[in-house]
């Protein structure tokens, strides 16, 4: 933790073989030192196995890691300047808190003494300095999450790695803890690398996001530019928010035969995002807006803040169009109702297929 | 239907143990107790209130030497098959990824309890003889010139087949307690630098820790208790402490057998309360 900004990660050309299942397909990635990476993705998707490939709990089958500029490739577990976070928050049920969070410098025989005083340390950096004295089972989800937190970090890795780390908190201390994960992040300037399945999740904490589907990245990068500019139908799918308008003849589909004149390009399908997909009653707009696209309101849906609105637009699936509430109340939007659609061309993203 | 207080319907509910204790444990362990006073001749016994069987017993060096041989049983085959009995239960747990092949080879465990306790004792005695299955074997392979004679009919053989017929009570509540262990725990222990062997020490070990005491519970009981194995595979060389109950009963002494097994009771009753000091046998159970 001296130095600030250690832990870049290169992950160069990665298989991973289960028997027959190839999870991780010839990965290759670079995370800088001293940022918030989140791998995002289904189950299944080989986000996973590549944190347990960083941290050791999995051999790598093809390909080469580095950490700092040092391969970690062969190394086990306890000689990687990594510390994870499991799941199941994995602590040892038969330790105190303050023996749990003093584990690791019990290992390296440090003595009893300035074990738990360097313990008590991260049991108050993480809020818990009362709870030393308790064993696990008697602490609530969000609370061992921390003792955990605490016990990973007293190892002063270089790279803190977290597997699904809020998945078992209720919605609320989910999104209390993701900031909490942040701030402790920028406070420590190590490298974080989150697993995760939540897209909101990924892109609250994050600096760097890493979509992956089918053991391969899909796409990578800062979460603004991945969530505004999705390369792919699938990273569009999964990150959610965007509406998929594809290309057909050389033209954009809106269904019902309507179509408009892509911007350049060759790209397959064109993302725009629901926010920024607006519409009005067909009776109050003009029809000086290009393109001229009209549909009808198949279903309205409260979110709270906004009003979601699905269009029947018959042949390509439904746009959807979020609506503030307030204007919403204000605009006469029915179910049945034909609108027209107002949108920036420069908000089409093109994206492969 | 008559109606009960909770305290009433409490007190049914416990009723049949109760009962079940009452008539198969207490009241005869009363008797025991009762007779252990009485005096005897060789025509019978005669109720009385007399502390001479205690005083015959705990001054005799014979009981020294019973004990001393039937601790040593135990403490042996407490080891050897808590030795066992963890390898065999951390192979299982830790080395065999496949659940269906763990659960196969647990079964297997298991085999030599599909026949009865004497067969399995017997069949040593044709492979531990002199001219048995192991001397012959050595001999012909030119290890040894002349047949072992410790192999069979000695205190080697007794331990061996205790061994033999008890380590599984060793094996199944070190594997029970084993199997528990989530594997992110150890996985955790390794990320923060254990070693194996101090994943084993500090991990492993303690979670271990109430099922290897119950394990150890079932072998002094079984060991300390025995006296038929001792004399079948020493061939009567060698006795325990049931051994001289099981002598002065022959001999119609009840009230000597009795004060011997009040005795013996209480030795037991005191090892049993050591493990549990180190235990807690009702988290094995509910857990």
């Amino acid at each position: 933790m001296s130095e600030i900004s250690s832990g870049k990660i290169e992950i160069i050309q990665v298989d991973k073989f289960y028997d027959d299942v190839h999870a991780v397909r010839g990965v290759s990635l670079t995370i800088p030192a001293g940022s918030y990476c989140c791998l995002l993705g289904p189950s299944g998707c080989g986000k996973s196995s590549l944190l347990r490939m960083i941290a050791g709990h999995e051999n790598a089958s093809a390909g080469d890691m580095h950490i700092d500029g040092r391969s970690i490739l062969g190394l086990p577990a306890r000689q990687r300047p990594t510390a994870m976070m499991f799941q199941s928050y994995a602590l040892f049920p038969h330790l105190t808190c303050l023996d749990n969070v003093a584990f690791s410098q019990k290992m390296q025989g440090v003595d009893k003494v300035t074990r738990h005083a360097k313990a008590k340390d991260m049991l108050d950096m993480v809020q818990m300095g009362d709870f030393g004295q308790r064993l696990p089972a008697q602490l609530s989800g969000g609370q061992r999450q921390r003792i955990a937190l605490a016990r990973a970090l007293i190892t002063e890795p270089k790279v803190l790695l977290l597997d699904e780390p809020l998945s078992a908190l209720d919605e609320n201390l989910r999104v209390l803890m993701r900031n909490e994960l942040r701030q402790m992040q920028q406070k420590l300037g190590i490298t974080f690398v989150h697993v995760t399945h939540t897209n909101t999740e990924a892109i609250a904490t994050s600096d760097m996001v890493v979509v992956m589907g089918d053991g391969v990245i899909d796409q990578a990068g800062p979460p603004r530019e991945v969530f505004n500019h999705p390369a792919s139908l699938y990273t569009a799918r999964f990150m959610g928010g965007h509406n998929i308008v594809p290309v057909r003849d050389g033209r954009l589909q809106f269904g019902g035969g309507q179509t408009a004149e892509p911007p350049k390009g060759d790209a397959g399908y064109y993302s725009l995002r629901q926010d920024l997909t607006l519409i009005e009653p067909l009776a109050q707009s003009s029809h000086s807006a290009e393109p001229s696209i009209e549909a009808s309101i198949a279903r309205v849906e409260y979110e709270g803040a906004s009003f979601k609105v699905t269009l029947d637009r018959g042949d390509p699936a439904p746009l959807i169009a979020r609506v503030f509430d307030r204007d919403f109340e204000t605009s006469g939007l029915t179910v049945g109702a034909p609108v027209r659609l107002r949108f920036e061309m420069a908000d089409l993203c093109p994206m492969r297929s | 239907m008559a109606s009960f207080s909770p305290r009433g319907i409490s007190w049914l509910q416990t009723a049949p143990l109760v009962v079940i204790l009452l008539v198969f444990l207490i009241a005869p362990l009363a008797v025991i107790v009762m007779v252990s006073f009485w005096d005897y001749s060789v025509g019978g016994m005669y109720p009385d209130f007399i502390w001479l069987n205690y005083e015959d017993l705990l001054t005799s060096p014979t009981t020294i030497a019973l004990y001393q041989r039937t601790l040593k049983f135990a403490f042996l085959v407490w080891m050897i098959t808590l030795i066992i009995g963890f390898t065999v239960s951390y192979f299982l747990t830790f080395c065999i990824r496949s659940t269906v092949w763990r659960m196969a080879l647990f079964l297997v465990c298991t085999v030599p309890f599909w026949t009865s306790n004497v067969i399995r004792m017997i069949a040593w005695i044709p492979f531990l003889g002199r001219n048995g299955a192991i001397n012959q074997g050595l001999m012909a392979g030119g290890v040894i010139d002349e047949p072992l004679d410790f192999l069979l009919f000695s205190e080697f053989s007794v331990v061996l087949t205790y061994v033999h017929l008890y380590t599984l009570f060793m094996i199944v509540p070190i594997f029970n307690a084993m199997s528990k262990i989530d594997f992110d725990i150890i996985e955790a222990a390794q990320d923060a630098g254990a070693t194996g062997f101090q994943v084993l020490r500090n991990i492993i070990l303690p979670l271990t820790l109430n099922g290897i005491g119950l394990g150890s519970i079932f072998i002094v009981t079984l060991v300390m208790g025995d006296f038929f194995i001792v004399r079948v595979m020493s061939g009567s060389q060698s006795g325990t402490v049931a051994s001289g109950m099981a002598y002065e009963i022959g001999g119609l002494q009840y009230p000597a057998a009795a004060a011997n097994a009040v005795v013996l009771v209480a030795v037991v009753v005191v090892i049993v309360s050591i493990i549990l000091r180190f235990v807690d046998v009702r988290k094995v159970l509910t857990e």
